[in-house]
């Protein structure tokens, strides 16, 4: 599977690549940490995750998923946060079509989780 | 021969016939006795003097008819004897007992005999007596009378002068009589004018100076001059003119005049001095009927223009204010009540002056006669109270522009804390966490201290989060007034157990940042309190929200505290909390009693468009 990463911080990127290192169903993990260069990744690579900072700066989160979305319909999301709990971001974000949605700090470690469960689905269709 | 005799005798007795008749027809009663009071011979006029008959008189004796004794006067009888006519005054009785006033001539005519010539003068004493009363009369008002009266004949020499005259001008009577009235008592630059008055009435029979009071002065004994009242008058006495002059010394008058007519100067050049304009006008018409100097100063109308129409002051006040003006005073002149009020009046050179007339009704009869007042220039007073205004409206646009900048300040400060710092913390711990899964092999005391180092990084982050929330609730730009209202609440009695209550509106999408904000705030600032000194159970908090204002509510059951006490104002932060809503043009209102709970409520009007006010 290949993953997508956009987050602002570069330091939170090479965390999350050093969390999916071992996850051996992930093939390539690109980042980018802006929505352009984001597009233009999701344009050559399809990738079938992405993992999604909703707080990017100028409130591009939410535009960027969509543009993403029209780009490559089947790709997953993993909405991270990093605002303490927001309901209204999370349901925002979920009718969206976030299956996931995570809070940066306290529940990095269910990513891998979440990312395994998403490879057995794909896997089963 | 004795036709010479016979001749002679014829013409003896016609003599003697006719001294007879003169005898007889004389107007005196003639009388010839002897020293013992016998008469020997007498005529007609004896009788009708006396009232006895010819025959009674021929036996009458002189004591019969004499009142007192024969002689009286020893000295005029030696006189009578030297052979002297002497006059003698006395009395006879009538035969009816009637008194009468003799004056009696006597002489000795030899042989122990006198012949006496006695005339009634009854009526001449009674003329003079009455005279002599008159005289005693006239003398008696003269005395008496409270001005000087002085007499002159035409001569200018003083013949008259009354005991008041000795006193004012110093000189007695005796002094004075005879003297010039010109070199006494006339000061030297009237005697001119006085010796041609003189000569003037000599010559035409009048003069100006008569019959008329004059105000002039005089001089007294001591040469000193004073004011006086002079009238003059001329009186004919048997075709010789005399002149009386009556004369008040007035010095007291005088002074009393001048000294009143300084007070008068003195309260006039005061009502001038007042940096107003002092005014009395009729009651009925509002004529003004005084305008004091500052009237021209102030609207540049002369007094006279004042005075002149009885519109005047109807015509000069500013039209917008004419009506309500004119209503007021004439209402409060109706009722008799003194007042106070301001209007604009018309200047000549067309500006608008603001006066403020204070009005005093005068009242006679139960009906007001008079108002009476004063016009004060309060122009500068009204523009300094409008800039006032203007810069009080511009210092609260100012104040809650500054504030809308602090609280920006604060987001981007608790955003940039929240969201950099919870980010490198996020990072922080993703480490941790790694040394953790790749350091299983290590000593427990190695992966104590990496549980306390991920406990750590949690307590920071805690600590952050805090510090950025309350710098700046996020929730309150995300979800609104009302869910971080409530959210507060909640948070708030899991903290304290105090029991809390939100009701009211469930949205306030029309509230600017600024408002919501300041009524964020505020909760935040109460529930504080609450939690802090007021022991309560129950806070209920309630918003309601109409086309002008929004109206928030803060209620607790808890041990309330004095208003009055400044230091509790301080503590609360109740200052701080009155700005804010003083700054959004709002109001604060506290009410709290001991042991009776806090009320808090707080008025905010419909805003204007901060940017757009204070560009």
């Amino acid at each position: 599977m290949k993953v997508l990463i956009v987050d602002s911080s570069s330091a939170i990127i090479s965390r999350l690549k050093e969390l999916l290192a071992e996850l051996d169903t992930i093939k390539n993990i690109y980042d980018a940490t802006k929505c352009k260069n984001a597009m233009a990744l999701v344009k050559k690579h399809k990738p079938d995750i992405v993992l999604l900072d909703i707080n990017l700066p100028k409130n591009e989160s939410f535009d960027c998923l969509s543009e993403i979305k029209k780009l490559h319909k089947a790709t997953v999301f993993i909405a991270l946060a990093n605002r303490g709990s927001s309901e209204v971001d999370a349901v925002k974000f979920k009718l969206k079509g976030v299956e996931f949605f995570f809070d940066k700090y306290h529940e990095f470690e269910k990513i891998p989780q979440a990312i395994r469960q998403i490879a057995k689905k794909n896997k089963e269709m | 021969m004795d036709q010479q005799i016979k001749e002679k005798e014829l013409s003896i007795s016609n003599t003697e016939e006719k001294y007879r008749q003169l005898i007889e027809q004389a107007g005196d009663a003639i009388v010839v006795y002897s020293i013992d009071g016998s008469i020997h011979e007498f005529n007609n006029m004896l009788c009708t003097v006396s009232g006895y008959s010819r025959d009674e008189c021929k036996e009458l004796k002189l004591q019969d008819i004499l009142i007192g004794k024969l002689i009286e006067n020893p000295s005029l009888y030696e006189l009578m004897i030297k052979g002297e006519t002497v006059t003698l005054y006395r009395q006879f009785k009538k035969k009816d007992n009637v008194f009468v006033d003799m004056e009696i001539r006597v002489k000795s005519i030899g042989d122990e005999k006198f012949l006496a010539f006695a005339r009634d003068i009854t009526e001449r004493k009674k003329a003079e007596l009455a005279l002599k009363e008159s005289f005693e009369v006239q003398k008696l008002i003269m005395d008496s009378a409270l001005d000087a009266i002085v007499c002159i004949d035409i001569n200018g020499s003083i013949s008259f002068w009354n005991p008041v005259a000795e006193k004012i001008f110093g000189w007695s009577s005796s002094e004075v009589l005879g003297s010039t009235i010109s070199e006494t008592i006339i000061p030297v630059r009237y005697r001119e004018m006085h010796s041609d008055g003189m000569k003037r009435y000599l010559q035409t029979g009048t003069a100006k100076i008569l019959n008329r009071t004059i105000e002039i002065t005089a001089l007294n004994r001591k040469g000193e001059e004073f004011s006086i009242d002079l009238s003059i008058v001329s009186i004919q006495q048997s075709n010789k003119p005399f002149f009386c002059a009556f004369i008040r010394d007035i010095s007291e008058r005088k002074k009393a005049e001048n000294e009143l007519r300084k007070l008068k100067e003195s309260y006039l050049a005061l009502i001038n001095n007042v940096d107003g304009i002092v005014w009395e006008a009729d009651a009925k018409t509002f004529e003004f009927t005084f305008v004091s100097e500052n009237a021209e100063r102030l609207l540049g109308y002369p007094k006279e223009k004042w005075l002149e129409k009885p519109r005047f002051w109807a015509d000069h006040i500013y039209k917008e204010d004419r009506g309500w003006a004119i209503d007021y005073c004439m209402k409060c002149t109706k009722e008799k009540i003194s007042h106070d009020f301001e209007y604009r009046m018309i200047a000549a050179d067309g500006r608008l002056v603001w006066l403020r007339d204070i009005v005093s009704v005068q009242v006679e009869n139960d009906e007001p006669v008079k108002l009476s007042g004063i016009m004060v220039d309060i122009t500068n007073q009204k523009i300094s109270e409008e800039e006032n205004r203007e810069k009080k409206e511009q210092l609260r646009l100012l104040a809650a522009y500054l504030q809308k900048i602090r609280e920006d300040e604060r987001t981007s400060i608790a955003r940039e804390i929240h969201d950099e710092l919870g980010q490198q913390l996020t990072v922080m711990k993703m480490d941790v966490s790694w040394l953790e899964d790749n350091l299983k092999n290590q000593n427990e005391k190695v992966l104590n201290k990496i549980t306390d180092f991920k406990s750590m990084i949690d307590q920071t982050v805690s600590t952050v989060r805090r510090i950025a929330y309350e710098l700046r609730p996020s929730m309150l730009d995300d979800m609104g007034l009302v869910a971080a209202i409530e959210w507060q609440l909640i948070e708030f009695e899991k903290r304290s157990g105090v029991r809390t209550k939100y009701t009211g509106i469930k949205s306030t999408l029309t509230l600017s940042d600024t408002v919501k904000t300041c009524l964020f705030r505020i909760v935040q600032e109460s529930l504080t309190n609450v939690g802090r000194y007021a022991k309560a159970k129950n806070v209920s908090v309630s918003l309601m929200e109409t086309d002008q204002q929004v109206v928030l509510k803060i209620l607790d059951d808890g041990i309330g505290f004095e208003l009055e006490k400044l230091a509790f104002k301080k503590t609360l932060g109740i200052v701080g909390m009155k700005e804010r809503c003083l700054m959004l043009g709002g109001e604060f209102k506290i009410d709290s009693t001991q042991g009776g709970g806090t009320k808090i409520k707080i008025i905010i009007p419909a805003q204007v468009n901060l940017n757009e006010a204070i560009a």
